[in-house]
């Protein structure tokens, strides 16, 4: 405990006086970063309930309703988030072994794939806006229009997809933040916490996709 | 492994991964065009879960981080997974509940000629009359038409004794079929409409073989019980195409009377002025009294609809109308919706078939049952 304000050598990150090191902060940053994905995946986890529960009840409508999503888009975006977490991973791993050029660019990569996914959800949403597939009141598309509980399927849609672009938008923006601050050359071998620690939530955001896709796509 | 993954460099392994979720993407997609029934969902989740598995371990390198986050973060899926089951548990022992459909097609059909021909109650249409009356009326009115059922001890009025020679509401063919259509109104004499034209002809003609009094139609009866416009223009117009109604079994309703601890006084002293019948009391009592009672004052209980053992009978009992708080109390599109779709959980079936002015008619009526 007498460590008090130690300068990482490489870079001019202190450690907080209340860690012994720079090993048990980084630890504890890390411990107090999957409590929160914890509570992520939580939070996803009511959405999963309603899904599970309507689906159970209504079965047929999941079905019907799922044919109005676009499964190639869908596949699309799958396949961009599965990129991005390996490119930021890669940037995380080049961070770590001192390269922040190449690891600038692989955050660059991943700051490209999150952009074309959200693209790709707005030209989704931008179909399903126009053909009236929107959650309760809303709901003007004629198709589907015999089945009263048609929007219920929309609202889930919407609510989940959207929480999971908003994550994906925040992670974007956290990118940038790492990708600004090691530019600055903050980070190297001996002291990375930060970028870590996004790298973790954007594979978050990666694996609950992983689980929207087929939930929502593919088997309705 | 274990000192490599600080600063040995993951790029092959991550490589790897990475062409691993991509396979993987490929075979959950081109399932995905195969119908496996139930098991698609099933190959869906197992592969999402394996890729997401690959994502955990290598990804965010759970596999190389210390027990404290790996058990941290496992404690997620355990706890999402009590939070499915428990939920889901509601709804996967639920059991089945769906209102009987009476389709009413050979109704349909039925042209003038045929009705004539319904009408001259022919012996063999007695038989076939009998045995519906077996089915649907015995329970009330007896077994051998005396009005000595197994529920008529709790009813005010007592059902018909057929054998008698009374009719109150008249005894010639049509007037019986007018009865037995639109039952006699403030009593627990329900309207058999979802019975089919030529089954309650039957029925008139069986339940008139065993009257001693069988006055014949006159053109007054006729044009008083509303059947000279079926012989005329075809199908009456409560008849009007093939429609599916869902309907509670008569023997269903029975068992009702027959729970002799609760709600007898209920179903049997109709409510005051009752006279002159409203179109919403009307379709109470034919479709919602045999479980709210006459008074919606409920403590009657419900068992399942629909053909269940003696031993999965339910023992909910349905609630007085006027202590509810509930949004239907006040609002017309909540009181409809609620009674469109029934309450699957607590065994109120769904009624879909009215019109627009039957729905506001029922309401206000279920409305004036709170105020009293
Ligand atoms: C819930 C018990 C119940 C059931 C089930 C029932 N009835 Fe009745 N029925 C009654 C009662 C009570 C009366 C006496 C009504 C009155 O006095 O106005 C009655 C009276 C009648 C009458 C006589 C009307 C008159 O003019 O006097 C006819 C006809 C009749 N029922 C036919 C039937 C037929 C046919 C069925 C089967 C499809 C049937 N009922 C089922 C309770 C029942
Ligand atoms: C098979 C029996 C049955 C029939 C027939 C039936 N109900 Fe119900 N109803 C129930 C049960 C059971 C409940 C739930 C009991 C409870 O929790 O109060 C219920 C609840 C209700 C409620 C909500 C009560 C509250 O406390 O909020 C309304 C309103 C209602 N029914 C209206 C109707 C109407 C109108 C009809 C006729 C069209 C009808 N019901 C026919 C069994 C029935």
């Amino acid at each position: 405990m007498t460590h008090g304000e130690t300068v990482i050598a490489e870079t001019k990150h202190k450690v907080p006086h209340h860690f012994d090191s720079a090993e048990q902060a980084f630890e504890s940053s890390k411990l107090g970063l999957w409590l929160f994905l914890v509570t992520e995946i939580l939070l996803f986890g009511g959405l999963f309930v309603a899904y599970v529960i309507f689906r159970g009840l209504y079965p047929d409508l999941f079905h019907t309703a799922s044919q109005h999503l676009n499964k190639i888009l869908g596949s699309i975006n799958t396949v961009v988030l599965i990129c991005s977490s390996l490119s930021m991973a890669l940037a995380v791993d080049r961070v770590r072994q001192n390269d922040p050029n190449k690891a600038h660019q692989y955050m660059l990569v991943t700051l490209f794939f999150a952009a074309c996914f959200m693209i790709i959800k707005y030209v989704e949403y931008t179909h399903k806006f126009h053909e009236g597939l929107l959650p309760g009141g809303n709901f003007t598309n004629a198709a589907l229009a015999g089945d009263p509980k048609a929007p219920l399927f929309f609202s889930l849609y919407f609510m989940m997809t959207g929480l999971h672009g908003i994550h994906v938008l925040v992670g974007m923006g956290l990118i940038t933040w790492v990708l600004i601050r090691s530019n600055r050359g903050e980070f190297s071998s001996s002291y990375y916490t930060p970028v870590e620690l996004v790298g973790l939530y954007w594979h978050l955001v990666d694996l609950i996709w992983i689980y929207l896709f087929p939930l929502l796509y593919l088997i309705g | 492994m274990a000192k490599g993954h600080k600063f040995g460099g993951h790029a092959r392994a991550y490589i790897k991964v990475w062409a691993a979720l991509l396979v993987l993407t490929a075979v959950t997609v081109s399932v995905s065009y195969y119908d496996f029934g139930d098991w698609n969902a099933f190959v869906a989740m197992l592969v999402a879960t394996v890729k997401g598995v690959l994502v955990c371990l290598f990804f965010m390198h759970l596999m190389y981080d210390n027990r404290v986050n790996q058990v941290v973060f496992i404690s997620a899926f355990v706890f999402l997974a009590i939070f499915i089951l428990l939920t889901g548990s509601d709804e996967w022992f639920r059991r089945e509940m769906k209102p009987v459909k009476v389709t009413d097609t050979a109704s349909a059909a039925l042209g003038a000629a045929d009705m004539e021909k319904l009408m001259k109650a022919a012996p063999e249409l007695a038989a076939k009359g009998k045995e519906i009356y077996g089915v649907q009326c015995a329970a009330c009115h007896g077994a051998d038409g005396k009005g000595d059922g197994p529920a008529a001890s709790a009813l005010n009025p007592k059902p018909r004794d057929f054998t008698s020679g009374v009719w109150k509401l008249g005894g010639t063919p049509s007037q019986v079929f007018h009865t037995i259509t639109h039952g006699s109104p403030g009593t627990s004499m329900a309207g058999f409409a979802s019975v089919s034209v030529p089954d309650r002809w039957a029925l008139v003609a069986y339940l008139r073989s065993l009257s001693p009094n069988k006055p014949e139609d006159t053109p007054e009866t006729l044009k008083q019980s509303g059947v000279d416009k079926m012989l005329d223009q075809g199908p009456g117009t409560r008849d009007q195409g093939p429609k599916t109604t869902e309907a509670i079994p008569v023997s269903f309703a029975m068992k009702q009377y027959v729970q002799t601890d609760v709600g007898v006084t209920d179903l049997t002293v109709p409510p005051a002025g009752t006279d002159s019948v409203s179109l919403g009391q009307k379709i109470y009592q034919s479709d919602c009294m045999s479980c709210h009672g006459f008074q919606g004052k409920g403590g009657i209980p419900v068992s399942v609809v629909g053909f269940v053992s003696e031993k999965e009978r339910a023992t909910l009992k349905t609630k007085d109308f006027a202590v509810s708080r509930q949004t239907w109390t006040y609002n017309q599109a909540a009181f409809i919706d609620l009674v469109s779709n029934g309450l699957p959980g607590r065994n109120m079936p769904g009624f879909a078939d009215y019109s627009a002015e039957e729905w506001s008619a029922l309401y206000r009526y279920v409305q004036s049952l709170r105020a009293r």
